[in-house]
């Protein structure tokens, strides 16, 4: 291109802070305010990129977020890669690069993509490199290669910034998405009437497409009052370079800030209502190569001129459909460019725009069309037709094209607000009951009179939503403006391809062999040739295309409607959408008064039902995880241990019809329960499948106590509530409230725990038959008070200590000390689980999938089907009646002795698959849980088995997978518990 | 993320709560159905697109279960009771 930078102007720019910057290795200068497009452009830098496909040489199309083309990668300040020149400010010491084109962006070897463009149509990997199919993993990883657009870069892990702004949050009366004039009225109006507004653009100053006239004029001042009083106004927030990216429901809106890009941050915004001045994109036209650099929107050129002083050429030929871009020829003139011809589509104008171009001695051609363009990094020459096909050629580096503007509904769409063709102003507006949010040029408002009009409609009906009186504001000073435009030119004209999108290298041939291949509805059509799923989403050529389909449908312009706009507008990184939460803070943590203790002592800690961290096993120096648990596993059955069971779900069920509500929830009787004693209980969901196991102890005559698995505390408390509010309709008189946090459970378990507890002082009498199995006491342990639960999940002689977790790290830690005479040992998940499978105890992250019901798991004693109504109740009648093939939990006993089966491993039925890769046809249950058993000295499991009960004794077949093959091993089954089959210890 | 206007919270984002789906009222008499009738209301829902009342648990405010009548295209929501006496 030969862009150059004007002797002065330029809104945006500071020509007093020159700023270096490299572009593909090149040592380039720009000013303060420029973007990188910009600078790149004032510095003659035309060529920029090489099209996604066909690796065409491609330049500036626009000037905005609505830029197809140029994507270029970072690699100072920060590494990133398709960053958007023309969004992206300049900073000192910027380092950009081409992403495409190999070995140079002026040579680039995969260019021959071009000229084998006839064997690349959309969609053509459909078709092609089917055959030979031995070739196919070859042709997909050059695909894959030639159709990368950027690398992730190359950084130093240690350099990576992880943590990215956190997320915040605003509230109020009215959003306004745009500080165009339309966008700044609505503000200003509503600000004046006391409501609290947000106003957000996503460019640094505000004014919208009036940045893109020369500045000076009365609407300038216009805009510097509006500002200083919104600015001065407390109840208003304005920001700059912050786009809104989504429009949920209910008023929520999702906006990023983007004034420190690398560290962009997400605003969400909840507002009672918004006003959308989004405004208008402008259209390409349709020609022969008309993706070669120097082609460019009219609007843009304009943008380049005023906004950065920066033009993109120095002979222009003008190629429009509407009037609005004569203006763009008329201030291209006045900035210093030749203007060659204005070459106008209509066959007429009104005469006041005839009348100015002769004023200033411009060529212009009615009924003209462009023919084709001559260069392929840079055009060289315009080769313009008139309507009786007579061509000739104009020597020209720049061709500013305009073929119309389509409205930016997109955060209108995302909302379901719905759109349709005017056919007066040839593009798509708001309809429907959403249109009354959107102000300004969006509705397709024409001129200045009319988008404030529409602004001062938009704020009206605000307004009087909100109880609030307008203000009169003062009207900005228009010249006259002329409107008018023609419709989409449907025929391809001249020589060489047309593109329709420029971001996915989607020609009008494309489209045909859509239409052609049956792809013709606009959701089809965007698929089959990736018309608008490019980076720019198709800004520049989705309404484009839409009206090319229907013209090929032979139906109406605005026959097909838009494809379907989701959230978010435009990129967002993955940074700004982490926020703060990265790292440690990826997810909540909930931590035992302990959890220090536990780091501390050594233990490898793991993340356990809901966001806990619980001490996994405690390895002591030179040990390996399996010596550890071993060694943990011997000391409670053998001395005693001790482990904190704080996570366990803890309920307090108090009042006069508590046991109502619980008869109602649990399998088994518990009005039957004296107070002082517990019972190991199921919750069952309404089909039957246990929901949870835990227990249920009676504190009072109308005070009970539940424990339920930590993972489950939450499904078990909107279970019990529901009870009581839904099924009870909340007439009985009972309170549910969840303790979980605020009592911690300590478990001192084995031979020795009395010992222990005895040795830490209690004032309760702990000997067997004053203290009997599942039953509680209160009192006092070394001065702490506690309640004592004699309830075993190991197996062994088991004491849970309640007390309010306040005072627990102070008792663990005397327990701790008391215990080491004695032998102690503080246990982890992993000893708790390999002691639970050896007694065959259930687990219902192990044992529950869904499937099984209580029956199936041997605990038919812990229901009683001879109870009223009970959740369950009636879908086990019908299991009942149907006892046959159901999965039953059964032990495995590995033989061989060997390494213990894998937990998912699949038990088949009898004989086994010849081929083990069959084998999920044929199975027949599958191990649940699977451990090494010091105890026994060999490797257990507990599975669920079809008709597995009957099964003791027989020998099956168990899935063994390696790394690279499926093997079979054998294993008998037993029934399922391994240790101390009558639980004599742990009723000791 | 919609809003649920909470009977004794007031309007509150969705996030507050815990979507338990499209409610089936539980037979009185479940011994009385069939297992395929019985089938029916513990595992198919219509999903019409259309209104449907769904059962939400406010479960980070008063923690009501509440139904809710809520317009799948428009998200308006269009009741919003204590599905019992009350919390």
């Amino acid at each position: 291109m030969s862009g150059w930078r004007l002797p002065s102007g330029g809104r945006l720019i500071e020509r007093s802070q020159l700023l270096d910057f490299q572009f593909n290795g090149r040592l380039f200068q720009g000013f303060e305010g420029d973007t990188l497009a910009s600078a790149l452009m004032a510095n003659g830098q035309g060529l920029l990129s090489r099209s996604f496909k066909y690796h065409r040489p491609r330049g500036l199309l626009a000037a905005g977020w609505e830029e197809p083309n140029a994507f270029l990668g970072l690699s100072a300040p920060r590494a990133e890669p398709n960053v958007l020149a023309t969004t992206e400010r300049l900073v000192q010491g910027m380092r950009a690069h081409s992403q495409q084109g190999w070995p140079s962006l002026q040579f680039d070897a995969m260019a021959v993509a071009d000229l084998l463009h006839r064997w690349l149509p959309a969609g053509f990997y459909y078709k092609a490199f089917k055959s030979p199919s031995w070739a196919w993993p070859w042709f997909e990883k050059a695909l894959r290669q030639a159709a990368s657009q950027s690398r992730v870069p190359q950084v130093p892990t240690d350099d990576v910034e992880l943590q990215g702004h956190g997320r915040r949050f605003a509230h109020a009366d009215v959003l306004v998405v745009g500080a165009g004039l339309a966008g700044l009225w609505a503000a200003w109006s509503l600000a004046r009437a006391g409501a609290s507004v947000i106003l957000a653009d996503d460019a640094p100053r505000p004014g919208g497409r009036w940045l893109d006239r020369p500045s000076g004029q009365a609407v300038d001042a216009w805009i510097d009052q509006a500002l200083a009083e919104l600015d001065a106004c407390p109840k208003v927030q304005r920001w700059p370079l912050t786009q809104v990216v989504a429009q949920h429901e209910h008023g929520m809106f999702v906006a990023i800030d983007r004034s420190s890009p690398g560290r962009e941050r997400i605003w969400k915004l909840r507002v009672r209502h918004a006003l959308l001045a989004t405004g208008q994109i402008e259209r390409p036209l349709l020609f022969g190569d008309n993706d070669r650099p120097g082609v460019m929107l009219a609007g843009a050129v304009s943008s380049y001129l005023h906004r950065w002083g920066v033009a993109p050429g120095h002979r222009m030929v003008l190629a429009t459909n509407n009037d609005a871009a004569w203006t763009a020829a008329f201030e291209a003139q006045d900035a210093g460019l030749q203007v060659l011809a204005l070459a106008e589509l209509r066959h007429e104008v009104h005469p006041d725009l005839l009348a100015q171009a002769q004023a200033r001695g411009l060529e212009v051609n009615l009924d003209t069309r462009v023919n084709a363009v001559r260069g392929r990094s840079q055009i060289r020459a315009v080769s313009l037709a008139d309507s009786h096909g007579h061509t000739r050629w104009l020597q020209a580096d720049l061709l500013a094209v305009s073929g119309g503007w389509s409205s930016a509904l997109a955060l209108h769409a995302q909302v379901g607000g719905v759109s349709r063709y005017d056919t007066q102003l040839h593009g798509m507006v708001p309809d429907g009951a959403l249109r009354h949010k959107c102000i300004g040029a969006v509705t397709g408002a024409q001129g200045t009179a009319a988008c404030l009009q529409s602004a001062a409609a938009g704020a009206g009906m605000v307004a009087q939503q909100l109880g609030l009186t307008l203000q009169p504001l003062p009207m900005p000073q228009v010249d006259r403006e002329h409107v008018g435009c023609s419709a989409i030119e449907l025929g391809a004209s001249g020589r060489g391809r047309v593109f329709v999108d420029f971001a996915s290298d989607v020609t009008y041939d494309d489209l045909a062999l859509a239409k052609q291949e049956g792809y013709e509805a606009t959701e089809h059509l965007k698929r089959y040739t990736a018309l608008g799923m490019g980076p720019d989403q198709g800004r520049t050529s989705s309404v484009t295309g839409a009206v090319l389909m229907a013209h090929m449908r032979g139906l109406g312009a605005g026959a097909l409607g838009a494809t379907q706009l989701r959230p978010p507008l435009t990129p967002i990184p993955f940074g700004a959408m982490a926020g703060s939460e990265s790292g440690e803070l990826i997810r909540p943590v909930r931590l035992t008064p302990m959890s220090g203790w536990h780091k501390q002592a050594g233990a490898v800690m793991y993340e356990s039902g809901q966001n806990w961290r619980r001490p996994g096993y405690y390895p002591r120096s030179g040990e390996t995880m399996a010596q550890a648990i071993e060694r943990e596993c011997r000391t409670c059955r053998e001395a005693v241990g001790l482990y904190d069971s704080s996570p366990l779900g803890k309920f307090e069920v108090t009042g006069p019809d508590a046991a109502q509500l619980l008869e109602h929830i649990y399998a088994c009787k518990v009005d039957d329960l004296k107070v002082g004693r517990g019972r190991y209980a199921v919750m069952l969901r309404e089909d039957a499948r246990v929901l949870d196991d835990g227990t249920v102890f009676r504190l009072g005559e109308q005070h009970w106590w539940l424990t339920t698995t930590s993972g489950q505390a939450q499904a078990v408390h909107a279970w019990l509530e529901s009870a009581r509010q839904v099924h009870f309709q909340g007439r009985l008189q009972v309170f549910v409230t969840p303790v979980t946090d605020q009592w911690a459970a300590l478990v001192v378990c084995g031979p020795r725990a009395r010992e222990l507890l005895a040795a830490c002082g209690s004032d309760i009498d702990l000997d067997k038959p004053a203290f009997p199995f599942m039953a509680w006491r209160q009192g006092h342990l070394a001065g702490h008070p506690v309640r004592l639960f004699r309830v075993s999940f190991t197996g062994e002689l088991s004491f849970e200590i309640h007390l309010p977790a306040g005072r627990a790290l102070a008792l663990w830690t005397y327990l701790v000390q008391t215990g080491r005479g004695l032998g102690l040992a503080v246990m982890g998940s992993e000893a708790n689980h390999v002691l639970r499978v050896e007694k065959g105890f259930i687990s219902v992250s192990h044992e529950v999938d869904g499937c099984i019901n209580p029956l199936d798991l041997g605990l038919a004693w812990a229901v009683r089907m001879d109870k009223q109504d009970f959740i369950g109740k009636r879908s086990l009648q019908r299991d009942l009646a149907n006892p046959q093939g159901r999965a039953q939990l059964v032990g495995l006993l590995v033989e061989p002795n060997e390494a213990p089966l894998e937990e998912g491993a699949q038990i088949l039925q009898e004989p086994p698959p010849a081929h083990p890769e069959q084998s999920l046809l044929a199975s027949a249950g599958f191990v649940t849980a699977s451990v090494w058993s010091p105890s026994l000295n060999r490797a257990v499991a507990l599975a669920l088995l079809q008709d597995g009960a009957s099964r003791h004794g027989q020998s099956v077949s168990v899935t063994a997978a390696t790394a690279s093959s499926l093997t079979y091993r054998r294993a008998r089954v037993v029934a399922p518990v391994f240790v101390d089959p009558d639980g004599g210890r742990m009723r000791g | 993320m919609i809003q649920l206007p909470c009977p004794l919270c007031g309007l509150r984002s969705a996030h507050e709560f815990v979507c338990m789906g499209e409610h089936s009222e539980r037979p009185a008499q479940p011994e009385a159905l069939d297992n395929a009738a019985w089938a029916a209301h513990l595992y198919n829902r219509d999903n019409p697109d259309a209104p449907v009342l769904e059962m939400w648990w406010h479960l980070h405010g008063c923690r009501s279960w509440l139904r809710v009548r809520r317009d799948p295209h428009s998200q308006n929501i269009l009741g919003c009771e204590t599905a019992g006496l009350g919390p």
